[in-house]
C-alpha cells in the first residue's frame, strides 16, 4: 500500500503524487504486484473534455452559414448589376462590404494564431477602407487617414498585449482598467495626430490631450490605491482632508 | 401498465425539476452520478440487455425533454438507451434538450458502472432505485442469480405505478403554510474555476465502524459529524490565509444539506422529492471549536428536520412555482433569466453542499459481486467544491466534487479525519 508521508491517507499503488498535497509519493516497489491483481490500473480513463470539440463544431457551422449567405448574396447582387447597371455603384459597396464581412467574421473566430488574427483584422480595414475609396474616385482619405490610423492601432495594440499579458494575473480591478485606459489614450493621440497633420500640416494635440490627463490621472489613482501612497502624500492628504 | 399505454404519454416536469432545463451549461452541467465498482469486469452486453429489459419498467425515464410554450415537458421516447464506454469527463453535459437524448446515460469502464442523471428527472433516492434495479437484472443475466429481497429495487414484471412518477412537492403542499425565509449571501471559495467540461472527482474511502464509534464519542449522528469537520476545514482554510485576503472570506460559511422527503412523506416518487436545509456558521463572530459546531448542528437539525418546518420549505418551493406571473413568461424569457435568478437566490447563499444518500443495501445474493458505491453532485459555477456521502457494507464513501484544482479544502478536510485516527484512502480521476 501506498501511503502519503504528509496526509497520512492512503493511495492507489500507480499514483506518484499525493491528490491532496501534491507530495512525491515514495515508490515502495508494490507496482509489479498491483499489475498482476488488476490493481494497477487507473480506475478512471484518461478522459477528454467535449466542450472544445463542440465549441469548435458551433463556431464552423456559423461560419460556414454565413460564407452561404456571402455567396448568395454576391451572386443576386451580381444579377442585378447586369440588369440594372444604374446601380452598379451602390452594388460595388455591398459586395466589398460583405466580403470585407466574411474575414472579419473569419479572424474574429480565431481560426490562426491571436497575432495573425489581429494583423488580419488590420489588414482587411485597410483592404475596406481602400476599395471603397477607389469607388469613389481618387485614392484620397483612405492613404492620408485609414492607414495610419490602422498603423497606429497597430501599434496600440501590440503595447495592449504586451501590458496585458504581464499585468491580467496581478490585480484584475487594477491592472486590467488601467492598461484599457492607457489603450484608448495613445489611440486618441494618434487620431488627433493624424486629423491635425492632414488639416494643419503640423502635429497639433488638442482634444486628446484632455482624454491623455483624465485617463492617466485615473491611471494613477487606480495604481496608487492599489500600491499605496508614501506615507508622506498619506500624511499630507490626511492633513488636508480631514472633516 | 404496458408499454404502448406510455407511447406519446407526456410528464410534466417535477417541482425541483423545472428550473435545470433552463439552468444547463457546459459548466453547470446538473448531471449526477452514480459510480458501481463491480468485483470483475463490465460486461456491456450484457449490461445493454439489462437496460433493455429493465427500461420499460421505468417509462418515465425512458423520455426525451420537449419545449413547450411556457415549460419544458418530458415525453416517452421509442428509442433503447445505449451504454457507452466511459471517454469524457464525468458528470459531462448532457445534451438532453436535443431530440433523442436520454436525460440520463449509463457509462461503463473496466469493473465500473457509472450511471448519470440530470436532476431535471430524479434525485439521488430514485436513481438508487433504478441502480439496484439494473445490477439486480445484470446478475440475474450473468450468473443467473435470483434474489429474494429486493431490497428497495423494483420488480421489473409488476406494473407501473403512478406514484411513482408523481410530484411529490405539489401533493404534500399546502397552501396555507408560509413560506420559509431564504438564505442571504455566503462566502464562497475563491479558487479559479477549471477549463470548461472538466470535472474532477476524488473519493476519501473511510471505515464505516470508525466514523460510527467517533460519532457515538462525540455524542452526534455521523452526517454531523462529518458536516461539523467540513466546516471545520473550511474555517481552518479561511483562518490560514493572509490578512487581506481573509478579510475578504469573512462572513457566513453556509452548506446547503439536501433533506430526503421519502423519511417524513409516503412518497413512492422517483423523482426529485427533497429539499435543502442550510446550516451556517459566521466567522465574524469568531473561530468556532468542534464540539461548538456539533452542538450547533444538533440544535439546528432538531428543530429544522421535522415536518412542520419542512412543510414550509415545501411551501416556498411550490408557491414560487405556481406565480401567475412566472407560469404566462414564454420558455425562452423563463430560459434568459432563470440562470440569474438561480445565482441569486439559489448558489448564491450556499458556501458548499453536503448530501448524505445514507446506506446502500443490495441483496445478500448479489452483495459479494459489488465492491463498492460512490455518488457524486453535479459540478457547479459558485459551489465550486461540494461534497457527497455514502455508505456501502462496512465503508463509508466521502466523494467530492469540484471545479477547480485546488484540493486544499479536501486536504484540511481528510487530515483532520486522519487525526482522530480513522484510515483514509483517496481515489481520484486528477492525473
Amino acid at each position: 500500500m501506498a501511503y502519503c508521508p504528509k496526509c497520512g491517507v492512503e493511495l492507489d499503488s500507480y499514483i506518484k503524487n499525493c491528490p491532496l498535497c501534491e507530495f512525491p509519493i515514495p515508490d515502495i516497489g508494490e507496482d509489479d504486484a498491483a499489475e498482476l491483481e488488476g490493481k494497477g490500473t487507473h480506475k478512471y480513463p484518461n478522459a477528454i473534455s467535449t466542450y472544445r470539440r463542440d465549441y469548435r463544431v458551433i463556431k464552423n457551422k456559423i461560419f460556414f452559414s454565413f460564407v452561404l449567405v456571402v455567396i448568395s448574396s454576391i451572386i443576386i447582387l451580381a444579377v442585378l448589376k447586369l440588369v440594372y447597371p444604374v446601380s452598379a455603384l451602390l452594388s460595388n459597396y455591398v459586395i466589398i462590404i460583405i466580403i470585407a464581412a466574411l474575414f472579419y467574421l473569419f479572424f474574429l473566430f480565431s481560426y490562426l494564431k491571436p497575432a495573425y488574427n489581429v494583423i488580419g483584422i488590420l489588414l482587411t480595414t485597410i483592404f475596406l477602407t481602400y476599395a471603397i475609396d477607389y469607388q469613389v474616385g481618387d485614392i484620397g482619405w483612405s492613404y492620408t487617414y485609414a492607414l495610419p490610423i490602422v498603423g497606429i492601432l497597430y501599434f496600440d495594440i501590440t503595447i495592449f498585449r504586451a501590458l496585458y499579458k504581464v499585468s491580467k494575473h496581478r490585480n484584475q480591478f487594477i491592472y486590467v482598467p488601467s492598461v484599457c485606459l492607457l489603450f484608448i489614450s495613445i489611440l486618441c493621440v494618434g487620431i488627433d495626430a493624424v486629423i491635425s497633420t492632414n488639416i494643419g500640416g503640423r502635429i497639433h494635440l488638442s482634444w486628446s490631450i484632455i482624454v491623455l490627463i483624465c485617463c492617466g490621472v485615473i491611471i494613477f489613482t487606480l495604481l496608487s490605491i492599489y500600491h499605496g501612497l508614501p506615507d508622506k502624500s498619506k500624511a499630507w492628504l490626511k492633513r488636508k482632508l480631514h472633516v | 401498465m404496458k408499454k404502448d399505454k406510455y407511447k406519446k404519454y407526456w410528464y410534466k416536469l417535477d417541482n425541483a425539476g423545472k428550473l435545470y432545463p433552463s439552468i444547463v451549461s457546459n459548466r453547470m452541467s446538473t448531471v449526477f452520478r452514480m459510480s458501481i465498482e463491480l468485483r470483475e469486469n463490465v460486461d456491456a452486453k450484457i449490461l445493454q440487455v439489462a437496460i433493455n429489459q429493465i427500461i420499460e419498467r421505468f417509462p418515465y425515464f425512458k423520455v426525451n425533454l420537449h419545449r413547450g410554450l411556457f415549460w419544458y415537458y418530458f415525453e416517452y421516447s421509442d428509442k433503447q438507451p445505449k451504454v457507452e464506454k466511459e471517454t469524457y469527463y464525468p458528470s459531462m453535459f448532457l445534451k438532453y434538450k436535443k431530440k433523442k437524448t436520454f436525460p440520463f446515460r449509463i457509462l461503463y469502464y473496466k469493473n465500473h458502472i457509472n450511471v448519470e442523471f440530470s436532476h431535471s428527472i430524479a434525485d439521488g433516492s430514485g436513481v438508487i432505485i433504478f441502480v439496484k434495479t439494473l445490477l439486480l437484472q445484470y446478475f440475474k443475466i450473468k450468473k443467473g442469480i435470483k434474489c429474494e429481497s429486493l431490497e428497495g429495487a423494483i420488480d421489473i414484471n409488476t406494473e407501473v405505478d403512478v406514484m411513482e412518477f408523481e410530484d411529490s412537492f405539489n401533493k404534500y403542499y399546502k397552501k396555507e403554510i408560509p413560506t420559509a425565509k431564504r438564505s442571504h449571501k455566503a462566502v464562497h471559495f475563491d479558487f479559479p474555476l477549471i477549463e470548461k467540461g472538466k470535472y474532477i472527482l476524488l473519493t476519501g474511502i473511510v471505515p464505516i465502524d470508525s466514523m460510527k464509534k467517533q460519532a457515538k464519542l462525540m455524542g452526534c449522528t455521523i452526517t454531523q459529524l462529518v458536516t461539523a469537520y467540513y466546516f471545520d476545514a473550511i474555517q481552518a482554510y479561511i483562518n490560514g490565509l493572509s490578512n487581506k485576503e481573509k478579510k475578504k472570506m469573512l462572513g457566513r460559511i453556509v452548506i446547503n444539506m439536501p433533506v430526503d422527503l421519502r423519511q417524513m412523506f409516503p412518497s413512492k416518487s422517483l423523482k426529485n422529492f427533497f429539499i435543502s436545509i442550510t446550516p451556517e456558521i459566521d466567522l465574524r463572530l469568531g473561530s468556532y471549536s468542534i464540539e461548538e459546531i456539533i452542538e450547533y448542528l444538533k440544535n439546528y437539525m432538531g428543530m429544522n428536520i421535522n415536518k412542520k418546518i419542512i412543510s414550509k420549505y415545501i411551501s416556498r418551493n411550490v408557491k414560487n412555482e405556481k406565480k401567475i406571473l412566472l407560469r404566462i413568461l414564454p420558455l425562452w424569457f423563463k430560459n434568459l433569466i432563470m440562470p440569474t435568478i438561480y445565482n441569486r437566490f439559489g448558489e448564491r447563499g450556499y458556501t458548499s453542499s453536503i448530501s448524505n444518500l445514507g446506506i446502500i443495501k443490495l441483496p445478500k445474493e448479489i452483495e459479494e459481486y459489488v465492491h463498492k458505491f460512490e455518488i457524486f453532485p453535479p459540478p457547479s459555477i459558485e459551489n465550486k467544491i461540494k461534497l457527497a456521502i455514502v455508505t456501502y457494507k462496512d465503508k463509508m464513501m466521502l466523494c467530492f466534487g469540484s471545479t477547480v484544482y485546488n484540493t486544499e479544502i479536501e486536504k484540511i478536510f481528510f487530515r483532520k479525519i486522519r487525526k482522530l485516527g480513522i484510515p483514509v484512502k483517496i481515489e481520484t480521476n486528477m492525473r
